[in-house]
């Protein structure tokens, strides 16, 4: 039994150097691909899209791709075949949707901008989390949230705890 | 760059709604009829504002769609809106470029319907009071969390050791820390950034301990609901659990089941989590399986023949997770090491030591058999920083087997045994978690671990206010019947005919039987026929069969439908003969029943995977497609080949460029709304899921809609979910099929929805959670969550209504015949009938 598989490195297709497990790849892909997007120039090809081919290669590449078969089978073999009978008449339904208006689709982010929740800044990169925490912060204590990273060394007893903050307090300075 | 973080109202979004706005003001251009926020792609729950710029909505017309989440990315383009006359498929961007809109609450559009806040509540439908397993989590806003590193000069090892040196300062500190090892949480602030304290461990060692602040959590931040949970953790804790893998457990309420040498640990799993509004805290019970064997056990029970020992024992005893008591970690076994036993020695802090003498010191344990073999687990977490693999040895006799494997698994009584205790209707289940917070507020230990970080833990379980989607209607040839209060139209069968049928009946078709079972295929073949005659099914030529001798037959395009003796012996053969009926019918392509669908030119489709059992790399992706079910209730079901590892599809366009091409072959034009229901992808990987197949699938789409001359379609991109762990009581019972949840228990950040559309008889159901994680359809919630409740009525294996909507049904079907039986893609003729049902 060979479960070397899954632990297997593998390298990134925009730069060598970049090792991970197998599993990881395509999480890797999707944030490599924005930063090495203007560096190296990698076609994606069209029944695949895990593959990753230099362009000059790509014509060569899609004509002996293994995925092929998707759509060569398709349009080489027997179509399925049609008859009359699978189909009826239109069913009636009660209701009718498509004279309905369309209405707006739900966008959660609008509430959660504005909510008192927390919200966690996902698939960022570092420097984005930290500025998406900061921000966090300033819109639910109020413009003058201290962020105290490092307390300086020089610290007066009186202000060794920082007082509570009331958000009530600083509502009128929120927009 | 912070301004185009985009939060809040700051942000010049379009989808701001107007109700909530400071005043819009008149722009040049305005949309013909959707609203601000209409057409806006949704991204997942945790998509960061900025960017929502990545979402779909910027690659609608921009061919640069490979942007993701940066925010940096200016480019994209509040100006590639198109002017007003824009069609009915745009999606708009979320946020202008900065360069083009000054910051303020402007909005993009103007409203053209009168300010109404949108939300993903659904209206329709009975009121129904729930109960769910959740309990709500009151802290107090102005907390603050410091954050302490701690070092220890000389640096120890075991951090249960550091652990115990740190608690003896446990007046300096004040009673509510949290330890891990490394990182210290108090709500404490000492006065200066580095305090320096000393120690003395067991065995006598003087310490220093280093302790320095570096930074604080406000209530604001995910951080604290990590502390959160650590907290939680520790108070339960207090209740005298014991942590095994990532949940806790009771090991003295332990259920024994003695003859298959078992024990079940009744435990919890527990996380905190920000819901709706509420920081809730979700329990679900769980089990774990104990085996009362250690693998040396397992070893003695091995073959004594020292030719076959070490095969046989390797083969019982690979991929077993195990547990080791004296740290409570588990571990897969990967190898088996006979060349070392215990005395064998390793390098340990700079001197060889045995394992005997390893595990006597540390842990104080004896090892009995001096002789035994050691087993050999790679360290996955490690593997991924340094080295490839870096290696645990441990000692059979001190390995726990967790788990069930294969065997077990198909052993029915066990499995049968264990159910009584695992699978708990729902007054049970109540009562269990009312017990545990019961515990939790009574302990005195974990009690004070809640008194000293301020956490409140409401006492009653969390209510939900959900509804019930009225009884759908299942239409037949010549009729509609209800579906029922229970989803169940089994009983329809006796007078309706199924809706499509052959019209000229089946006329070529062959039996083949062994010969010794012609009685019961002659019995067979007579309810068969009875059932499928007055169901609309004709055979023409009842008679002929033949019985021939049992022979291969490989001829693939041909629909087969295999009954088992054991089946054809049954005495129930009427209702089989009916289900036999209806697979008959849908293999050749044909529609046992239908729903009302209110909307036209639909497409529904289905995706899930399924592992190869032959090859672990492998699995396989299925796609299942409707046609446009008003008038032809038929699909297209494709499947293609894909990496085991791989948690996003690659080859999903090709399919459905297929599954496209099929409808517009039989209603010679393309979908004009497609519904996909994404399985198969667990809820870490949304942000992926978006980036990677979604906006793809949009693009795609767009351009495949333009080759052929028509207006890209509305597309819902819904990600479906079984395995969430929230669930629902309706006055101590389960909640009848149709009962759906969108508030309270669901996430901010997404817009999702519980349905709970099938009905269960024993144990208690699972919700089924549903993530609309991109939408342009322009639909109401309350249809949506309709739409998604009829397609779980079409799942023609059975006369009622499936967890999943048939179509992901029909996909996994699919998906896990290839994997586990034909290991090959099937012919394409096949593509149109149900041949694995």
């Amino acid at each position: 039994m060979d479960n070397g598989d899954e632990s297997d490195m593998v390298n990134c297709p925009y730069n060598k150097e970049h090792k991970m497990l197998r599993k990881k790849l395509q999480q890797h892909i999707l944030k490599c691909r924005v930063i090495y997007k203007d560096t190296v120039q990698l076609m994606i090809c069209p029944f695949n899209k895990a593959h990753l081919i230099p362009e000059p290669e790509l014509y060569q590449h899609t004509k002996s791709c293994e995925d092929r078969k998707i759509i060569v089978q398709y349009q080489t073999s027997a179509a399925a075949v049609l008859t009359e009978d699978t189909r009826h008449a239109k069913i009636e339904s009660e209701e009718n949707w498509d004279d309905d208006e369309d209405v707006p689709d739900y966008n959660p982010q609008v509430y959660c901008s504005q909510a008192n929740i927390v919200r966690e800044p996902n698939g960022l990169f570092p420097s984005q989390r930290k500025a998406f925490i900061k921000e966090e912060n300033r819109r639910k204590f109020g413009d003058d949230y201290k962020e105290e990273k490092k307390p300086p060394k020089a610290k007066s007893r009186v202000d060794s705890r920082p007082a509570p903050y009331d958000p009530r307090m600083h509502n009128s300075r929120r927009h | 760059m912070a301004e185009d973080q985009g939060r809040g109202r700051r942000r010049p979004l379009d989808d701001d709604e107007p109700s909530t706005s400071r005043g819009s003001r008149d722009e040049p251009r305005s949309k013909i009829f959707k609203d601000s926020s209409s057409g806006g792609s949704r991204s997942d729950s945790r998509a960061q504002p900025s960017s929502s710029d990545s979402r779909a909505g910027s690659s609608r017309s921009d061919p640069r769609v490979e942007r993701s989440g940066a925010p940096h990315d200016r480019e994209r383009v509040g100006g590639s809106q198109a002017p007003a006359g824009a069609t009915r498929q745009e999606r708009r961007d979320e946020s202008g470029s900065t360069d083009r809109r000054p910051r303020g609450d402007r909005f993009d559009m103007v409203a053209t319907r009168p300010a109404e806040l949108v939300s993903k509540l659904g209206k329709d439908g009975r009121p129904i009071r729930l109960q769910t397993n959740f309990f709500r989590l009151n802290t107090k806003p102005e907390w603050r969390i410091v954050h302490y590193c701690v070092e220890f000069e000389p640096s120890i090892e075991n951090p249960r050791v550091r652990m115990g040196i740190l608690s003896e300062h446990a007046n300096v500190l004040g009673s509510g820390y949290l330890f891990d090892g490394l990182q210290l949480f108090t709500t404490r602030k000492f006065e200066q950034e580095l305090t320096v304290l000393r120690g003395k461990s067991r065995l006598d060692i003087d310490y220093t301990i280093s302790i320095k602040c570096v930074g604080f959590i406000s209530t604001a931040e995910p951080r604290f609901l990590q502390v959160l949970n650590l907290i939680l953790r520790r108070s339960m804790k207090g209740l005298k659990l014991e942590l095994v893998g990532r949940n806790f457990f009771d090991p003295h309420a332990k259920i024994e089941i003695r003859e298959h040498k078992l024990e079940l640990w009744p435990g919890y799993e527990t996380s905190i989590r920000q819901h709706e509004k509420d920081i809730l805290l979700c329990t679900e019970i769980a089990h774990k399986v104990m085996r009362t064997e250690t693998v040396y056990d397992i070893m003695r029970r091995c073959s004594q023949n020292p030719s076959r020992h070490q095969d046989e024992f390797r083969l019982n005893v690979l991929d077993l997770i195990v547990l080791t008591d004296y740290n409570n970690k588990t571990y897969r076994i990967n190898d088996v090491d006979f060349g070392q036993t215990p005395k064998s020695t390793f390098s340990c802090k700079g001197r060889d030591i045995s394992f005997v003498e390893y595990y006597q010191t540390k842990y104080n344990i004896r090892i009995r058999d001096h002789n035994q073999p050691l087993l050999i687990s790679k360290n996955r977490d490690k593997a991924q920083k340094t080295n490839a693999s870096e290696l645990v040895v441990l000692i059979p006799e001190l390995c726990r087997v967790t788990g069930l494997n294969d065997n077990m698994r198909s052993n029915f009584q066990l499995m049968r045994s264990m159910s009584e205790y695992t699978r708990m209707n729902p007054n049970r289940r109540i009562d269990r978690l009312r017990t545990f917070n019961r515990r939790l507020h009574s302990t005195p230990e974990s009690v004070k671990v809640l008194r000293d970080w301020h956490m409140d833990l409401d006492q009653n379980l969390t209510e939900v206010q959900g509804r019930i989607i009225e009884q759908q209607k299942i239409v037949f040839h010549h009729g509609k019947v209800p579906a029922g209060e229970t989803a169940d139209w089994t009983r329809s069968f006796r007078d309706q005919k199924m809706l499509t049928t052959p019209s000229d009946g089946i006329d070529r078709w062959a039996v083949i039987a062994p010969e010794r079972n012609s009685y019961e295929l002659k019995t067979l073949l007579e309810n068969l026929f009875r059932a499928a005659n007055g169901m609309g099914l004709k055979f023409r030529s009842p008679h002929e069969y033949s019985a021939i001798k049992k022979r291969g037959y490989i001829d693939r395009a041909v629909p087969t439908q295999v009954v088992t003796i054991k089946t054809a012996k049954n005495r129930g053969l009427m209702s089989i003969a009916t289900k036999i009926a209806i697979q008959l019918n849908c293999k050749l392509g044909y529609t046992p029943w239908m729903i009302e669908l209110p909307l036209s030119g639909l497409m529904t489709i289905g995706f899930d995977i399924a592992k190869s059992t032959r090859d672990r790399k492998r699995a396989y992706g299925a796609l299942v497609a409707s046609m446009d079910l008003q008038q032809n209730s038929t699909y297209f079901s494709t499947v293609s080949e894909c990496s085991a590892f791989d948690v996003l599809s690659n080859t999903l366009w090709p399919m459905m460029a297929k599954a496209l091409r099929q409808y517009s072959r039989e209603h010679k034009k393309l979908p004009t709304r497609i519904v996909f229901y994404r399985d198969g992808v667990s809820s870490g990987s949304l942000k992926q899921l978006f980036e990677y197949e979604v906006k793809d699938i949009v693009e795609k789409l767009d351009a495949e809609y333009k080759r052929a001359g028509a207006d890209p379609p509305q597309l819902a991109y819904i990600v479906v979910t079984k395995s969430m762990n929230a669930r629902f009581f309706a006055n101590g019972g389960n909640p009848p099929p149709g009962t759906v949840v969108d508030d309270v228990i669901t996430l901010p950040e997404r817009y999702d929805f519980y349905l709970v559309s099938q009905q269960v008889r024993q144990g208690t159901v699972s919700p089924t959670s549903y993530n609309v994680v991109y939408s342009n359809m322009g639909i109401s919630p309350d249809k949506m969550q309709k739409l998604t409740y009829k397609m779980c009525h079409l799942y023609y294996n059975w006369s009622g209504t499936t967890r999943v909507p048939a179509v992901c049904q029909y996909a996994k079907k699919l998906a896990t015949l290839v994997g586990t039986n034909l290991h090959a893609i099937p012919q394409n003729a096949l593509e149109k009938k149900f041949y694995y049902l």
